[in-house]
């Protein structure tokens, strides 16, 4: 006889009688043979259970300065999966030469497929970037998602004299740290 | 005759958890008479032929006719059986340790 057990953010409970149990897993997105284990004993001494999944989509984040697929690469912007509430999970992913970070082994499916959340942690040093959290869904195996760093803006920095208002310094340099 | 197995959830597969079963056949009289081991009991009935099963667990009573046509009946003792504590199954994303938003897990018991 088999029993299902619904699984909502991760988690699900029933009422079971103690037994061995081939495990069987229906989840959009991601490839159900990879459920782990595919077997468990339910005992006395126990009362939670944990499992994985895998899937096998491929989302890349091209990041450029104008949010095109021919647009400058912005190098070292680094992305993290999150849950809707931000919450990160996974490593961190850095986009290379061409301005792609990354991600394997996210679900995809034609029809309901999972959302994907994600937030960009940071970006090359000279390039604005927006922190919140993202979203996406893969409806094919491999996608990709434009993502704009903008130039950070031109801005004048003015120096003068502490002691004599209003004169400027003629040559200095100034080192901004953030 | 035939060989006939009954099985019984809401006794856990634990031969210290046992239903008492009596069987009579359609005259009333009483043809079997015993305790399940591992929620589980054989025995030999005539294939075709209307039988009274009765099982009691823990105050619980399962009255049920059968005619016997194959090899296993399985009986289930509701009140025991939502009695057993609440399971908790987790399922995570296993590359990024991710709760899965939303799936099912199917679980095929191997013994009951």
């Amino acid at each position: 006889m088999a029993k299902t057990i619904n699984i909502t953010n991760g988690t699900g409970t029933t009422n079971l009688i103690n037994d061995t149990y081939t495990v069987e897993a229906e989840v959009v997105g991601y490839e159900n043979t990879t459920i782990d284990p595919n077997s468990v004993t339910i005992d006395a001494s126990t009362n939670t259970y944990a499992f994985t999944i895998a899937a096998t989509g491929t989302l890349t984040l091209h990041v450029t300065e104008d949010g095109t697929s021919t647009g400058t690469p912005i190098v070292g912007a680094t992305f993290i999966r999150t849950d809707v509430s931000g919450t990160e999970y996974g490593t961190i992913i850095t986009t290379d030469a061409s301005g792609d970070a990354i991600f394997n082994n996210v679900p995809y499916a034609a029809t309901g497929a999972p959302i994907i959340y994600y937030k960009q942690l940071a970006s090359d040093g000279d390039h604005e970037f927006d922190d919140t959290v993202q979203n996406t869904t893969l409806t094919t195996q491999t996608a990709t998602v434009e993502i704009t760093n903008t130039p950070g803006a031109t801005r004048t920095i003015n120096l003068t004299d502490e002691n004599y208002a209003n004169l400027p310094i003629d040559t200095a340099t100034l080192t901004l740290t953030n | 005759m035939k060989d006939v197995c009954f099985k019984f959830y809401g006794l856990g597969y634990n031969e210290y958890y046992q239903a008492n079963v009596s069987i009579y056949d359609s005259c009333g009289s009483l043809v079997y008479s015993g305790n399940t081991y591992n929620s589980i009991l054989n025995t030999c009935l005539n294939i075709g032929e209307k039988y009274l099963v009765k099982a009691t667990f823990m105050g619980e009573v399962i009255i049920r006719y059968i005619i016997i046509n194959r090899p296993v009946y399985i009986f289930i003792f509701d009140h025991a059986l939502m009695n057993e504590p609440a399971i908790t199954f987790i399922l995570k994303d296993y590359y990024y340790n991710l709760p899965i938003e939303r799936g099912e897990l199917i679980l095929y018991g191997q013994n009951n």
